[in-house]
């Protein structure tokens, strides 16, 4: 049931218990009806056998007139026979074919008694009464029994439950009927609400302002808030868009610029170095253009999808040892070590090991352009774990300790060929994995570390 | 050296190819995988230089195709930088080296260099790594001043760190060389036998590196 339209629903629920209750109203009272018409009969019944009794001891055991059978079959519907019997089962008057009597029938004085049976292969209807009768001519106990075809009984049977059941079926048509329209009519707001949503165009993610019922206005606050969300998304994705498109046009600017002074260089020496600028040029732009797709990645990976446990130790080794064999003939002294017991973290261990990629990059580029130490340390602690990487360089001023994980800032122009974009990836992914990174105040050089809880 | 280019980016393939012609290499630039692995197969080359991502067959596919007949041109991979399996898958199939794009061309080249020297230095028998000469077969190591004596164990951690030229080792790697797999040694040991070797290769081109925590790492000053 749970892919059915609300208004099937409700529909079904409310008027499939409607039937049932409305069909047992019906059967009940065709069965009363029919119990009542049961009675009246029995007691019409009862009441020409009483006529004929009398009938038979005033005119002293004769026939009844047959005046008297006529009106009575007229005014019954059905025919009426009768039989008396004197003391000893001694026939008195009336038909012989009798029909029989229940074996256990006892028939007590003054009381009738009523039953079922046939009579000529018909279904009648018989009393029974025994009275005594103190004429000389009777002289005790008689024993009247009268029957009647019970065809007139039948066919009002079969019409109160003809009457039940048209009265049931106009009882439920209306009120399904009812039910439908008001669905409809009670559901009216959710369709506008529809509507409205259906009509909305793309750009627009304003909330939704039109008065809705108390059951879907969580609904709609909750869409609200999805589009205040997305709208914050967007922004934020246009913006970087902006940035990064404002940040390319700088250095492929310089790519035509060089790119044209070479091909106008003098002289073959300047020629070479021209293009020998060219060619950094077109470095920086490389890396730019890869921080950036790291910087996307990052951003569209933040989904807990690519998460697995590793081994956290064994990733920073690797990619220390990889930067130890990059960095160490420059006369930059590379450390790592382990604090704490080494357990495996929880996480994305791609977007990780670019996190650390960029920290310690940021280390020899920024820390130590002409030699130094960089260290790097993982503190597994019991609440989270530390990925540290320190340099022996000049350290971050106070006043930009916080602004060197934005985007594009940089702490100078200089000719490092950095972009601006390294610690900002660092602290993506840090706060993707419910993370910090951060600057840790040092008395020589810097120190910067991501923390990653455990859960 | 006879130099085989695959790589479909024909403008990043021009760039590479001028800067190995540029160095005295012979290049053979082909764009398609398919048509890459039946060169490799019929005409062989000293190296290969492999993209990863190709029209008709991967690098990977290559590389695997190639080692299955025993092929053993020696294979460096250029990979982009999306996914941390490539390496591995890269090193896997039976590729010597790889190389995340985007690189320095100077990089390339020394890694092609690398590779091409160690396939001439297995064919002759004799290495040279800075001002010294590695005579596996013989176990002798000149330096520029003549034969230097070095016990076996010392030996062998040279041989250990010649392989790796230019890459860290692991504490545990060496020990695991020198004494056996799972052998109990004291770091200090380790220490003290690298400082010697250390003492002994001074003035000879070559630095052995320490890397605290990670390890050592044998550096040919001259190149």
């Amino acid at each position: 049931m749970k892919g059915w339209s609300l208004r099937s629903r409700l529909f079904v629920l409310i008027v499939l218990p409607l039937i049932l209750v409305a069909s047992f109203a019906a059967f009940a009272r065709y069965v009363l009806a029919e119990r009542m018409s049961q009675r009246l009969y029995d007691d019409t019944l009862l009441a020409v056998a009483l006529t004929i009794s009398r009938d038979v001891v005033l005119s002293e055991g004769d026939v009844l007139t047959e005046q008297l059978l006529d009106a009575l079959t007229k005014a019954l519907g059905d025919p009426v026979y009768y039989r008396i019997e004197g003391p000893e089962s001694r026939f008195v008057t009336g038909y012989s074919d009798a029909p029989e009597r229940p074996i256990d029938a006892e028939v007590q004085s003054g009381i009738p008694y009523f039953y079922d049976s046939t009579s000529l292969g018909l279904p009648v209807r018989v009393v029974t009464l025994r009275e005594f009768i103190a004429e000389p001519q009777f002289g005790g106990w008689v024993t009247v029994d009268v029957w009647q075809t019970v065809n007139q009984r039948e066919a009002l049977s079969l019409e109160l439950l003809a009457q039940a059941i048209i009265l049931m079926a106009i009882v439920i048509v209306s009120a399904a009927l009812l039910v439908w329209f008001g669905i409809n009519i009670g559901l009216r707001p959710l369709l506008e609400l529809r509507e409205a949503v259906a009509l909305r165009s793309p750009d627009d993610l304003g909330p939704i302002r039109r008065a809705v019922p108390k059951e879907v206005r969580n609904l709609v606050t909750a869409m609200n808030s999805l589009f205040a969300r997305l709208s914050d998304a967007f922004a934020l994705r246009d913006a970087f868009i902006s940035d990064a498109a404002h940040q390319l046009r700088n250095p492929i600017a310089a790519i035509q610029a060089q790119a044209e002074a070479a091909t106008t260089a003098p002289t073959e020496e300047e020629l070479r170095s021209r293009v020998a600028e060219l060619a950094e040029t077109a470095r920086r732009t490389g890396r730019l253009t890869q921080q950036l797709l790291s910087m996307e990645k990052a951003h569209g990976r933040n989904a807990t999808g690519n998460w697995r446990a590793f081994d956290l130790r064994d990733l920073v080794e690797e990619v220390a040892t990889s930067f130890a064999e990059k960095v160490l003939r420059r006369d930059i002294s590379v450390s790592f070590q382990v604090l704490g017991n080494a357990r495996s973290v929880k996480g994305d261990p791609v977007m990780i090991r670019e996190a650390i990629e960029n920290l310690l990059d940021n280390a020899s580029r920024y820390g130590c352009p002409n030699g130094g130490e960089v260290d790097l340390e993982i503190d597994f602690g019991a609440q989270d774990v530390a990925i540290r990487v320190t340099d022996s360089g000049p350290g971050i001023p106070e006043e930009a300790r916080d602004r060197v994980f934005d985007r594009f800032f940089r702490l100078n122009d200089d000719a490092s060929g950095g972009c601006g974009l390294g610690l900002a990836i660092v602290r993506q992914v840090a706060e993707a994995h419910g993370g910090t990174a951060q600057v840790v105040p040092l008395a020589n050089g810097s120190a910067m570390e991501i923390r990653i809880p455990h859960e | 050296m006879r130099i085989v280019l695959v790589e479909d980016n024909e403008r990043l393939a021009k760039g590479i190819e001028n800067a190995l012609r540029d160095q005295g290499h012979a290049v053979d630039w082909i764009g398609d995988g398919l048509e890459a692995k039946k060169f490799l197969e019929t005409e062989g080359a000293d190296v290969a230089v492999l993209d990863v991502n190709l029209p008709g067959l991967t690098g990977f596919e290559i590389v695997r195709a190639l080692r299955k007949q025993g092929i053993t041109i020696p294979v460096i991979l250029l990979t982009a930088r999306t996914h941390l399996d490539d390496r591995v898958e890269g090193l896997d199939s039976g590729a010597d080296d790889y190389l995340v794009k985007p690189f320095e061309i100077a990089e390339l080249t020394a890694r092609i260099r690398a590779l091409g020297r160690r396939r001439a230095d297995i064919r002759a028998g004799v290495e040279e790594i800075g001002e010294l000469r590695f005579d596996r077969m013989a176990r002798t190591l000149t330096g520029p001043e003549g034969l230097i004596d070095l016990p076996r164990r010392e030996l062998a951690l040279f041989e250990c760190f010649a392989d790796q030229l230019g890459r860290i080792v692991s504490k545990d790697r060496i020990s695991d060389t020198l004494y056996g797999v799972g052998s109990e040694v004291e770091p200090n040991a380790i220490e003290l036998l690298v400082s010697r070797l250390r003492r002994k290769l001074a003035g000879t081109g070559v630095t052995i590196r320490t890397a605290r925590g990670l390890g050592y790492l044998l550096d040919d000053d001259t190149k």
